[in-house]
């Protein structure tokens, strides 16, 4: 009985996560490569997404830097590994410390300017980051992007399977940081900002902080997913980073539910799962049709928003209630 | 100082087009309370039929096709013509139906739009660059070619250069800024375009048919992105100019303009487009390569200073 009530802890739930997720790493001989790039690629997606619901889910703040702040992450791993030669561990410092840097700035830029006007000078500064990363050649590449070695930790260089298991550990801290985040005061403050600004002033809540604070905070997740990218990928170019790969991440936060830790996972899945496992990783669409999952992903999203506001998270906990109350009024019945 | 005042002239000149493609976002804000993310990809589909018109197979080795002025007239009003029906569709199918939505998350259907739009082009059009050429002096011919080609002498007297295909895309842009100025002033849509930014609720009691003004508004838009899709491709020139993202950096331009400017007013705009174009054209040249982020650094500022935009007016806000 104790056992099944520590199980019905939150918390329980993403280490559970993170052990089945395991299985991926004991079946890699199996897997194919397209498809182990695929989750991968998949899973940091998650960790980045994770970030920002915590934005568009509780601070009600639409920003499309997030593809941007991923590249700076790839980058700074490639510097600080392949052009200073210095050890990993600087690479997650230094993001770290560009993270925090660069969602300052952001946040500064959103306390002035607010709602739908901050999607647009996101996208500006976005545009600035292409820039920054084609001039930079040294560090970046320029355009015709980079590739990096393999990672030396421990003497030794660190197998594709490994840095995976490092990614799984990272999305399972991810999540519990989030949920921690979530259900303190931050994720209330921020809550409340984001139903009525004026409100939460008069009770004493710092809009200034707690935006800031947000933003410092999804920017360090797409920092360090882009590092994780980055080792377990190995190649990043710039012009990839674009509007597209920042319009799927807000459409996998939307559509599985902005405010719900699994929500987000199966916006992530549908959204960049469906694309790469199924559509790119078994090959079933070319040439001309290899977009069709944006055509998927852009009906999926003005659906839900129109309909399920949500997400399918709200959705699925709707049918669950209605099922139950069905249930109750039957054995009542009887 | 001669190769500033080159700058500052082929500023004003390119800033035509991109006036059509903001007075697009802003008609479109002013009625649906939006900023529409998908004017530029409504644009570039309308760019894609017009070279799809003029040639359907790609040239592998970079030809760009070579049309009559007729030809080219006829596939630009195709292009037209899918661009307006693809806009009034997005209002009458998804927008009319998404009031209660909060500004956000119609800006979030627009961008779904956006994904939606850009998966459909390749199905369609192929994954080949396509391009479009120039519409200059030599492909107009005629007495007014020869009237373009005098401009181009007179300016160069004066040390000036200024290219046919210029003056044809600006002089364009300006009489249809012109005619829907005036049909915003003058006509019983323009009042009601007018009356629904206003006040929709209002406007709806008092009689106006705001659905229609809504849908008849977006179709202008999509109408206005097309044009200032085709003339900013086909003013680059070389092959390869359209392509599936190329409206993405104008979008974000005709954006910025309009914040620089001030959503609040139809003129303000258009102001600041000359005045951002002007700008980024001058920061391109003399902090090469850094112009874009200088330009936008630019608006970022005197946005940081005043919210609203330079000509923007102050709405108070209720507690």
């Amino acid at each position: 009985m104790k056992f099944k009530e520590k199980l019905k802890h939150p918390l329980a739930g993403f280490l559970i996560f993170g052990v089945a997720l395991l299985l991926i790493p004991v079946l890699y001989p199996v897997l194919t490569v397209t498809l182990r790039d695929s989750l991968a690629r998949t899973l940091v997606y998650f960790i980045v997404a994770l970030g920002f619901s915590l934005l568009i889910g509780y601070a009600g703040l639409a920003s499309l830097g997030s593809a941007s702040f991923i590249a700076v992450g790839t980058f700074t791993v490639y510097s600080v590994i392949d052009v200073l030669h210095l050890p990993f561990i600087v690479a997650i410092i230094l993001g770290i410390v560009i993270a925090v840097i660069l969602g300052a700035l952001f946040g500064i830029v959103s306390l002035r300017i607010e709602g739908m006007y901050l999607a647009i000078v996101t996208l500006g500064l976005a545009e600035i980051m292409t820039e920054i990363f084609k001039n930079l050649d040294k560090f970046t590449g320029g355009v015709s992007g980079t590739s990096m070695k393999r990672i030396v930790m421990f003497g030794s260089k660190l197998s594709d399977r490994s840095i995976f298991i490092i990614i799984i550990i990272a999305v399972v801290i991810a999540m519990i940081l989030t949920y921690n985040l979530i259900n303190s005061q931050f994720g209330r403050a921020l809550l409340s900002i984001k139903n009525n600004q004026s409100a939460a002033q008069a009770m004493g809540i710092s809009v200034i902080k707690y935006r800031m604070i947000a933003f410092i905070v999804s920017t360090v997740y797409a920092v360090l997913g882009g590092i994780l990218m980055m080792t377990f990928t190995k190649y990043s170019i710039s012009s990839y980073w674009g509007l597209a790969i920042s319009l799927n991440l807000l459409a996998a936060v939307v559509l599985g539910g902005s405010k719900s830790i699994w929500g987000v996972l199966i916006g992530t899945f549908l959204i960049f799962g469906l694309d790469l496992v199924v559509f790119k990783g078994m090959n079933l669409f070319s040439g001309r049709w290899q977009n069709l999952s944006l055509i998927i992903n852009g009906t999926l999203i003005i659906v839900v928003v129109m309909f399920y506001p949500n997400g399918l998270m709200g959705l699925f906990k709707e049918l669950y209630y209605k099922f139950k109350k069905r249930r109750v009024k039957k054995d009542e019945q009887a | 100082m001669q190769l500033a005042f080159d700058i500052i002239l082929r500023g004003i000149l390119s800033a035509g087009p991109l006036a059509l493609a903001t007075l697009a976002i802003v008609l479109i804000f002013r009625t649906s309370f939006t900023t529409n993310f998908a004017q530029g990809m409504v644009g570039t589909v309308a760019a894609f039929v017009t070279t799809g018109i003029l040639m359907w197979v790609p040239d592998v080795n970079g030809v760009v096709p070579d049309p009559t002025l007729g030809q080219y007239v006829l596939a630009i009003f195709a292009g037209m013509v899918v661009s307006v029906v693809i806009s009034a569709l997005i209002d009458i199918v998804i927008f009319r139906n998404s009031k209660r939505l909060s500004p956000v998350n119609k800006q979030i259907i627009t961008m779904g739009m956006v994904l939606i739009l850009s998966g459909i082009i390749p199905i369609v059009m192929g994954i080949n660059d396509r391009s479009l050429p120039r519409i200059d002096a030599v492909r107009i011919g005629g007495p007014v070619a020869d009237f373009l080609l005098y401009i181009e002498s007179v300016f160069a007297n004066i040390g000036l250069t200024v290219r046919s295909y210029q003056v044809v895309g600006f002089t364009i842009s300006i009489i249809i800024l012109g005619v829907i100025f005036s049909l915003l002033r003058f006509t019983k849509w323009g009042l009601g375009v007018r009356a629904t930014a206003s006040n929709e609720a209002v406007a709806g009691m008092m009689g106006i048919n705001t659905k229609l003004v809504t849908a008849m508004t977006w179709a202008i838009a999509g109408g206005l992105g097309a044009v200032s899709a085709v003339l900013i491709s086909s003013s680059v020139g070389t092959f390869g100019n359209v392509t599936t993202y190329f409206m993405t950096p104008i979008q974000v331009q005709a954006f910025f303009s309009s914040i620089l400017g001030g959503f609040g007013t139809f003129h303000g705009p258009i102001v600041g487009v000359f005045i951002f174009n002007i700008a980024y054209n001058l920061f391109s040249v003399y902090l090469n390569p850094w112009g874009t982020t200088a330009a936008y650094l630019f608006v970022m500022l005197i946005v940081l200073i005043r919210p609203i935009g330079l000509f923007g007016k102050k709405v108070a806000k209720k507690v």
